[in-house]
């Protein structure tokens, strides 16, 4: 320890003291140049409840595909992940294919939303959603495309109601919360009593579900501000730093009772392997899945392990199912430089097979 | 974000230097010893909080009851003052009455 403290010394007269200085000063201007970039795609908001939102983009193609598509994004992070910037926007990705996208956007939870429960997110919120997009198009049933913990709540919701769901997606979405991840380990109940924070905080703030981000690796900080120090002058470099720096420094708080159970529920009994995970008092039975379905998984995922996502494959029956592990991790699978070439063309291909002819 | 040019010595070293850190960073963090101590704290600080709250809460109650109290007093005090009036002014026609008898 001693000698890792000496050597930062060094570092931090070697050069490391001016890279902190100049990233600190900059934070202000790279969070606005990024706040100008996320969710740029065009969009117009077609449902509103509470501080939800639901969103249709603006098709870029003189003809859609029939079956549209609903991202369903974690309650933790905001949405516009899907649509970090102009350049690497899955969102505009799918749109370039001809696919109808419409995005929920979970909004920023308030007082109001403290005792709002998973089982009304899921059954809730997310099937008013399911039904205005159902509605706005005349489609009988759309395709989830769930990201992370958005990943469960499609899945959930495909058990729940399989005849409105054209095709499920799970994008790095987790669903044996007993593995190697660290966010496993620090939940467990021997040292989290969810019920005594719940019960204190009410919703979850997002500073400390941000802090609890960052104590995974917090020495990763200093990396990234040595990225900003050495292409500070490359545009493109500071646009997607930007996008990426404000996306991970905006979390929203947790919803109180949701959290609740997700943690209970979810990471410490692990109920979605034992099968008695249970919403609106439905099991959540994920054999009884028969719809297509393509998951896809990080194997450099820390927070979502491959391993846990890729389950889903083996829990389910459909027939017409895929598998699909990159080699990248939970966010860099979406906006990295690799997403581009790897998971955006994968994902827009099977999604267009699935979603009808235009 | 990757970056094809050469890494500088002072890139090499902070990301040798950050490797090893987080690597002990992984060990402690995932230790029982520090995880059980963290959680520990974290719940004697919600219960603080708690405890805070619902003091600050009592204490807001116990101000908005005395508060309640003077109100009502001080309505009982004008009461008095209207009927110690009242009487007065009896009394005062009492007397013109007597006197002009």
């Amino acid at each position: 320890m001693d000698d890792l403290l000496a050597r930062w010394a060094q570092l931090w007269g070697a050069g490391m003291a001016e890279v902190w200085r100049s990233y600190s000063a900059a934070k202000d201007t790279i969070h606005a140049t990024g706040r100008a970039l996320v969710a740029q795609t065009p969009a117009r908001p077609i449902y509103a409840e509470g501080c939800l939102r639901l969103l249709h983009y603006a098709p870029q193609t003189a003809t859609q595909r029939p079956i549209p598509v609903l991202c369903v994004p974690s309650l933790i992070n905001r949405f516009y992940v899907m649509d970090l910037a102009p350049e690497r926007s899955l969102v505009s990705a799918l749109l370039e294919r001809g696919l109808n996208v419409f995005m929920l956007d979970w909004g920023t939870a308030t007082s109001a939303d403290r005792s709002r429960s998973l089982d009304e997110y899921i059954t809730g919120l997310l099937g008013r959603c399911v039904e205005v997009v159902r509605r706005e198009t005349g489609a009988d049933a759309v395709a989830l495309l769930g990201y992370c913990m958005g990943g469960m709540m499609a899945a959930a919701y495909t058990v729940l109601r399989p005849h409105e769901v054209a095709a499920l997606v799970n994008l790095a979405g987790p669903i044996n919360y007993h593995d190697d991840g660290i966010y496993s380990v620090w939940t467990r109940p021997e040292y989290l009593d969810v019920d005594l924070l719940v019960d204190t905080l009410g919703n979850i703030p997002a500073e400390l579900l941000n802090l609890t981000f960052h104590m995974v690796r917090p020495t990763d900080e200093l990396l990234r501000a040595l990225d900003y120090w050495e292409r500070r002058d490359d545009e493109t470099f500071v646009r997607h730093f930007a996008a990426m720096q404000l996306w991970t420094h905006d979390p929203t708080p947790f919803p109180g009772e949701a959290f609740r159970k997700y943690i209970k529920d979810l990471y410490q009994r692990n109920a979605l392997m034992d099968g008695t995970f249970t919403v609106g008092g439905q099991p959540i039975d994920l054999s009884r899945i028969t719809t297509p379905v393509l998951t896809i998984a990080a194997r450099r995922d820390h927070i979502a392990p491959w391993e846990s996502v890729a389950v889903l494959h083996e829990r389910i029956s459909s027939a017409d199912k895929q598998l699909i592990v990159l080699e990248s991790g939970h966010i860099g699978m979406v906006v990295g430089a690799s997403a581009k070439e790897q998971l955006w063309p994968q994902l827009g291909a099977w999604l267009e097979s699935r979603a009808g002819c235009s | 974000m990757s970056d094809q040019r050469p890494a500088t010595p002072l890139r090499q070293s902070v990301e040798a230097w950050e490797r090893e850190v987080a690597a002990a960073w992984e060990e402690v963090s995932r230790s029982p010893e520090f995880l059980t101590r963290v959680g520990q704290q974290l719940s004697a600080t919600l219960r603080s909080q708690q405890h805070i709250s619902r003091t600050l809460q009592s204490a807001l109650w116990n101000i908005a009851a005395a508060q309640q109290q003077r109100a009502h007093e001080r309505l009982l005090l004008d009461q008095l003052r209207q009927r110690l009036d009242d009487l007065t002014a009896r009394l005062d026609r009492l007397e013109r009455r007597l006197d002009d008898g």
